[in-house]
């Protein structure tokens, strides 16, 4: 930077000071010629500092003050003075000396020493010498500013003074200083305020230059949570696939709704305490829709060869998967053809730890259409992995699930992880349907997003999703992508 | 999903061909499982299917990778020999346990790998086909130690003692239950039962406790052993016979020749096992409309008889098939198609696309939770995520009252299902304390109402709650953002004054519209904010959008 923008980038503080730093002077002294506190001159001289134009130099400086003992001295007469001084009007017992015992006690040893008292029929009396003579330190005791070394181990022997250590700022010019000086103005513009704008004085100045690449205060604004962000994302390429969202569901349903209508026989073994939530109030049992029931309950009854318990059908449970949302959308008369889709949070009682959560987000669709086929089931899953894992390299397994068969998993290639399934999915049992009065074959695909996520936000630890640490929320990237 | 091991040496044995583990993932992953683990020359498969306990062994699997392989066709056949022996049931265990099936396999020759599949066979169908053993039991016995007939009775739980298996000193049923490892395990299925199913030979010695454990004498099953005889019971007939043909077959790949057991009830007598193949008829004009695939009837043949089942008759579309009956989970034309499909590997299935349009959108819910939140970060605030699942303190430090409590939780922290995302809000920003303020935060989510009007009780909403912690925020804050977010909404609605737990008495208010109480707004009361350890007034609001959108609607 040339030397008069340098000089334009003063700040109103730099410029105050920048004048009284003509030769090495303590930071104390400038802000008194300055008229600014102390604070504010080290401010501008530290600005200064940074920008070359001064040089700032620490110095450690011992400093003689008063003991709690010493200070009863400032502004009255130390013991030594007030003995000499009251033997002048004659020799005296100690008991009748001006000093409490002690601090005679303390004296009369250098009195004596310096041959200024002496002992005669046992009252002190004043020497020749004692009559003029003054302690070195008697004459700066209160301001302690020209006590020399050895008065200063007298008076601290005698615990009235002792030393602190302090720190000293110095300022000193530099070259570039005087270099810059000369261009130092006052009339520059500072902050632009409305004043300036309606007096029209930017006309006639000049604006002070910014260091416009100063670090500045971290701030924080609002936007999206990273995981629900992911989310939005995935369902705009839904939306764009031709999928319709299905509304919000209900998280407490019976079991009916939840499993047996999805054609999972009661006795399921994933309908079992350790993988299904059971509400234990306000209600446990609520009732469930007579003639779909009577319908599913055959039907359960003549394939899976169990005798139905309705009490069971009735227990009340949290939501354990996002194909339960699937079944009122069966029961809800919905389009055929129709694509639809929900991403909905459900709930298992399972471990939790970086890999497991008890409640979580699951992506699940159905397509129904008179003509759709297994082919087409699989297209729908390739496209999904083009879409969701950006690969066309995929493996469809041929899988199990108690509500469709045929029933497919969809693996990925993962470039470092090798082969990952990301999804299951199958043709919807006509046994399932036939209740609902269906009679089109109907696909029903769910997606594993929260690998997705992991991968996507770069998070190790699944439990990152729902971050209680606003820290990480408002430092974490948004997610985006080209 | 079951996960079994098998020998690699062992399968290929079985399978009759040299196998790579390369190839042997590939074959799997298209029979429905996954390699799990290869180690020391052990495969650990996991296998999806939980209704094809036939598959559950390596005997099972290396049948269908014959199939498949093309090395074997169609419907395996079971030659099976009249009865010898006899299984006498007492009436008095017909209420408890009714059902028992049995064979005798001879000549088996089972060796170490035999032996342990075997035994994995019957843990992993007892587990999951005979749901924890309460639908199934299994015990295999020395057929040469066992005097016949067997009677299967019932005794009281005082009343007969032997030696169990991994014991060696005689214990009462009871004692079983109360100490056995596997009594204490199944003791759930005899619950409030006063006499408990058991199996005697002739002699009156115990074969076995179905369905807990057997005998140590004549229980004791090793490598070695080559004559096999089977119990299985339950109270299911259909799943009881199925699991017998299940382990007989099994056994049939180690060499065993299966002779029948005659069960005489009190009422009639059954000859088990029964092998017999059952009829299912397909057409193929389904097979291709599910499909998506054009079959020749050749072709059609051949992924039949390569899935095992063999073609009894065709007439015009309608292919009568014959299946063996270890299979339990046909139940409909789609389970034959699906091992048409299987046979002919979803891997080589061309893939399409439908061939018809939808037009694609966001639920009515999720454009009104976009709006919400594109305007709640347009005042500054954060989005957070926390969990719908909390705990009955946070709710109640937060002065609200629980609605929904879980019977079975994992942990105290996720036990009731939040009625309002305020208390978790809360939790939040006491988790933040030494967050640099101010901090705006909100949430978007559901929450679980108490409605009397629902036969649950309970409604499930979406609400949005809004929190603005600050050295110095006060009600006008907050109600700036309420009112910015409902005009731009364009919901017409007023406030009124309205006192609640969690905020400070006459600094808060119910926001109304058309009738319906959509939410609350206020300070929050300093004894909230004590409780959750923070040191900063909080400003807060929370609405239901459920509410919103009718009140739009």
């Amino acid at each position: 930077m040339d030397v008069e923008r340098l000089a334009l980038s003063l700040s109103g503080l730099e410029r105050k000071v920048i004048r009284h730093v003509d030769s090495r002077r303590s930071v104390a002294e400038i802000a008194k010629s300055a008229g600014l506190s102390e604070v504010e001159a080290m401010r501008g001289l530290q600005y200064l500092s940074n920008k070359g134009i001064v040089r700032l130099v620490r110095e450690e400086r011992k400093r003689y003050v008063h003991t709690e003992k010493g200070k009863q001295y400032v502004g009255r007469k130390l013991p030594e003075r007030a003995i000499l001084d009251a033997l002048k009007d004659g020799p005296k017992s100690i008991s009748e000396l001006p000093v409490t015992e002690e601090e005679f006690s303390g004296v009369v040893g250098l009195l004596k020493k310096e041959g200024l008292v002496e002992f005669k029929k046992g009252k002190l009396t004043l020497t020749e010498r004692g009559k003029t003579f003054m302690f070195p330190w008697e004459e700066c005791y209160d301001t302690l500013d020209c006590l020399d070394e050895e008065s200063y181990k007298v008076l601290n022997r005698r615990g009235l003074v002792t030393t602190e250590e302090s720190v000293v700022w110095y300022a000193e010019p530099t070259k570039l200083l005087k270099d810059v000086l000369p261009h130092v103005r006052d009339d520059v513009i500072d902050a632009i305020t409305p004043e300036v704008l309606r007096s029209g004085a930017w006309r006639e100045k000049e604006f002070r230059v910014y260091d416009v690449t100063s670090p500045v205060p971290k701030a924080y604004y609002g936007k999206r949570q990273p995981y629900y962000e992911f989310l939005r994302r995935v369902k705009d390429r839904l939306y764009a696939l031709g999928f319709q969202e299905e509304e919000p569901g209900e998280i407490v349903l019976p079991m009916f709704w939840n499993s047996n209508a999805l054609f999972m026989p009661q006795d399921h073994p994933a309908a079992d305490i350790h993988d299904i939530y059971f509400v234990k109030s306000p209600k446990k049992y609520a009732p469930i829709p007579k003639e779909l029931v009577k319908r599913v309950r055959e039907q359960h009854e003549r394939s899976w060869g169990y005798k139905w318990d309705d009490e069971k059908a009735k227990r009340l449970v949290l939501r354990s998967h996002a194909t339960a949302l699937s079944a009122f959308l069966l029961a809800s008369k919905p389009k055929i053809p129709g694509k639809y889709f929900t991403i909905s949070r459900v709930f298992r009682p399972d471990e939790f730890d970086y890999k497991h959560l008890l409640e979580f987000n699951q992506l699940d669709g159905v397509v129904l259409s008179d003509d759709i086929t297994f082919r087409d089931l699989l297209g729908l899953l390739k496209d999904f992995a083009r879409e969701f894992a950006g690969t066309d390299k995929v493996k469809f397994k041929a899988g199990y699930f108690p509500f469709t068969e045929p029933s497919v998993e969809l693996f990925v290639k993962h470039p470092e992880k090798g082969w990952m399934e990301i999804g299951g999915a199958g043709m919807f049992r006509e046994e399932l349907l036939e209740p609902f009065d269906i009679h089109v074959p109907v696909i029903a695909w769910g997606l594993g997003i929260g690998r997705f996520a992991m991968m996507e936000l770069g998070i190790q630890d699944i439990r990152e999703f729902y971050s209680k640490r606003l820290s990480y929320l408002r430092s974490a990237r948004k997610v985006w992508r080209v | 999903m079951p996960k079994y091991e098998v020998r690699h040496d062992d399968l290929e044995r079985l399978v009759g061909k040299k196998l790579t583990v390369e190839e042997i993932e590939d074959i799997l992953f298209d029979l429905k499982a996954e390699l799990d683990d290869y180690e020391d020359g052990i495969i650990t498969v996991d296998y999806s299917d939980t209704n094809r306990p036939d598959m559950w062994s390596a005997e099972g699997l290396a049948r269908e990778m014959r199939g498949y392989l093309g090395i074997e066709r169609g419907c395996p056949k079971y030659e099976v020999t009249p009865p010898k022996q006899e299984v006498r049931v007492d009436p008095s265990v017909q209420k408890i346990r009714p059902y028992i099936a049995s064979a005798v396999v001879h000549d088996v020759n089972l060796g170490e790998a035999g032996y342990e599949q075997l035994i994995q066979l019957q843990d992993k169908v007892m587990l999951t086909y005979g749901r924890k053993r309460r639908k199934v039991a299994i015990g295999t016995h020395n057929a040469d130690l066992i005097t016949f007939p067997a009677i299967y009775t019932s005794a009281r739980p005082e009343d007969v003692s032997f030696v169990p298996l991994w014991e060696n000193r005689e214990m009462t049923l009871a004692e079983i239950l109360e100490h056995h490892e596997k009594g204490r395990e199944y003791a759930y299925i005899l619950e409030g039962l006063d006499r408990y199913p058991i199996l005697l030979d002739s002699r009156g010695k115990v074969i076995s406790f179905p369905p807990i454990i057997n005998s140590n004498d004549i229980g004791n099953i090793g490598p070695d052993t080559r004559n096999i005889f089977i119990d299985v019971t339950g109270p299911d007939e259909k799943a009881v016979m199925i699991a017998l043909n299940v382990i007989v077959a099994a056994l049939v790949e180690r060499g065993g020749r299966i002779e029948a057991v005659r069960v005489v009830y009190p009422d009639r007598t059954v000859v088990t096992p029964d092998l017999s193949p059952k009829t299912f008829k397909v057409n193929k004009s389904y097979a291709e409309k599910i499909s998506g695939l054009r079959f020749s009837d050749s072709e059609f043949r051949d992924l039949l008889e390569r899935a095992r089942y063999d073609v009894v008759r065709v007439s015009g579309d309608e292919w009568t098939v014959r299946y063996p009956t270890y299979r339990a989970d046909i139940m409909h034309q789609r389970d034959v198609i699906e091992d048409i499909l299987i046979a002919h590997s979803y891997n080589r299935v061309e893939p399409k696309l439908p061939n018809f349009m939808t037009k694609g959108g966001a639920s009515e819910y999720a454009k009104l939770e976009d709006a919400v939140k594109e305007l709640l970060i347009g005042t500054g605030a954060q989005e957070i995520a926390t969990f719908i699942l909390t705990s009955r303190s946070v709710i109640e430090r937060a002065k609200h009252s629980p609605v929904v409590e879980l019977e079975n939780p994992v942990t105290e922290t996720f036990s009731f299902v939040r009625p309002a995302i305020l208390p978790t809000v809360m939790d939040f920003l006491s988790a933040n304390t030494t967050e640099p303020y101010p901090q705006k935060v909100f949430e978007v989510g559901d929450v679980v109402v108490a409605d009397e009007k629902r036969d649950t009780g309970v409604r499930t909403e979406q609400h949005v709650a809004y929190a603005l912690a600050d050295s110095s925020v006060t009600y006008t804050d907050v109600r700036q953002v309420l009112e910015f977010l409902l005009d731009n909404l364009g919901v017409a609605y007023e406030l009124r004054a309205n006192d609640y737990p969690w905020y400070i008495q006459g600094r808060s208010a119910e926001v109304v519209s058309k009738n319906k109480v959509l939410g609350h707004i206020g300070e929050v009361h300093p004894e909230v904010l004590e409780s959750f350890g923070i040191e900063m007034p909080v400003v807060a609001f929370e609405l239901s959008l459920t509410k919103i959108l009718e009140v739009l609607r």
